[in-house]
């Protein structure tokens, strides 16, 4: 009879000894809670489960608990959200869609900044090339200035 | 004089209309469609936004056409909304009461993980169809902002109600009853 408890407490001792290993070696888990909840969208607040705080968030961060405890990796945890809430679950956009603006807008509002910095630096280049050339100072324009600074140094002397 | 804009200028226009475009349709997707209720206010009766969904017990797809000839109370719940939880025992009451007089309650399951939805299902005995809409897309067509709502489709599937918020025994009497005494 007494000796129930010391069996149990021998088979837990040696099955997490062999459970334990196996698991570190699959690197279990694979991915916590919190690195998932910038991946997934609260459907009903429409921000990511990070800054999410209402009833149908918890029950996502549920989910997730239970999938990250099975020991699922990222990607397999993202196609559980997928499958169980479509593909708007994701915080990523998809490619394809109106959603495909979120990838194209960007990528074109750079290219149009870029391009409009180039015109503007190509249209003061021009311009500045454009500026007439003064044509050189004559002896007499010398002599006329050093006669004035002349006069002024006089002055202040 | 009016100068013509030159190519800079037709750029800019270009550029400005794109971005005028793009928030107009981020803005028509994200915003709540408020026309079957306008439709209500003026005494018309919108044609009811398609509905194809599969079931959520059976695996089969229902459409919403498939109901034609029936008066069907569409209400869209969530298992992790309390309100929704308050009301389903009614529905499901209402959907006894109705059944025989060619009215149908049908449950559209939105936002929501399929085994606590199941489990909504289960606890509280549940027995009319239950269809599953995870990313929302009939919340979006019939402008649902919050849960529950409901709307109450004629035998010739137009709105004829609308319900946001958890439905009443007031509500359906006066909308649903008078529906299942006209035939046409």
């Amino acid at each position: 009879m007494r000796r129930t408890p010391i069996i149990l407490l021998a088979a837990w001792i040696s099955l997490s000894g062999f459970t334990a290993p196996a698991l570190a070696a699959a690197g279990c888990p694979r991915t916590t809670e919190v690195a998932m909840e910038s991946k997934i969208m609260c459907q009903v607040c429409g921000v990511p489960l990070a800054l999410a705080n209402s009833l149908e968030a918890d029950r996502e961060r549920a989910l997730i608990s239970r999938l990250v405890a099975r020991c699922e990796s990222p990607t397999q945890i993202e196609a559980a959200m997928v499958a169980e809430y479509g593909p708007s679950i994701l915080a990523t956009p998809p490619a394809h869609g109106f959603a495909i603006t979120a990838w194209l807008v960007p990528g074109i509002a750079i290219a149009a900044a870029a391009l409009g910095i180039g015109g503007v630096l190509l249209s003061v280049r021009r311009r500045r090339r454009d500026v007439p050339r003064l044509a050189p100072v004559t002896a007499a324009e010398e002599a006329r200035l050093d006669a004035a600074l002349a006069s002024y140094t006089r002055r202040d002397g | 004089m009016r100068r013509r804009p030159g190519l800079r200028g037709w750029l800019v226009l270009l550029a400005t209309t794109g971005v005028l475009v793009l928030l107009g349709l981020g803005l028509a997707a994200n915003h709540p469609s408020r026309g079957l209720d306008q439709a209500i206010a003026q005494g018309r009766r919108a044609l009811a936004p398609s509905v194809r969904l599969p079931s959520l017990t059976t695996g089969r797809t229902y459409t919403l056409r498939a109901f034609r000839g029936r008066v069907v109370v569409l209400n869209l719940w969530a298992s992790w909304c309390e309100p929704c939880r308050a009301e389903a025992p009614l529905l499901e009451r209402w959907s006894r009461r109705i059944a025989a007089r060619g009215g149908s309650v049908v449950g559209i399951d939105t936002f929501d993980t399929s085994s606590d939805a199941r489990s909504f299902i289960r606890q509280l005995h549940l027995t009319y169809p239950m269809l599953r809409d995870p990313s929302g897309v009939v919340k979006a067509r019939f402008g649902v902002t919050g849960f529950p709502e409901s709307f109450v489709v004629d035998r010739a599937g137009r709105v004829a109600a609308v319900a946001r918020g958890p439905v009443t025994d007031a509500f359906m009497r006066t909308t649903v009853l008078p529906l299942l005494g006209n035939r046409t």
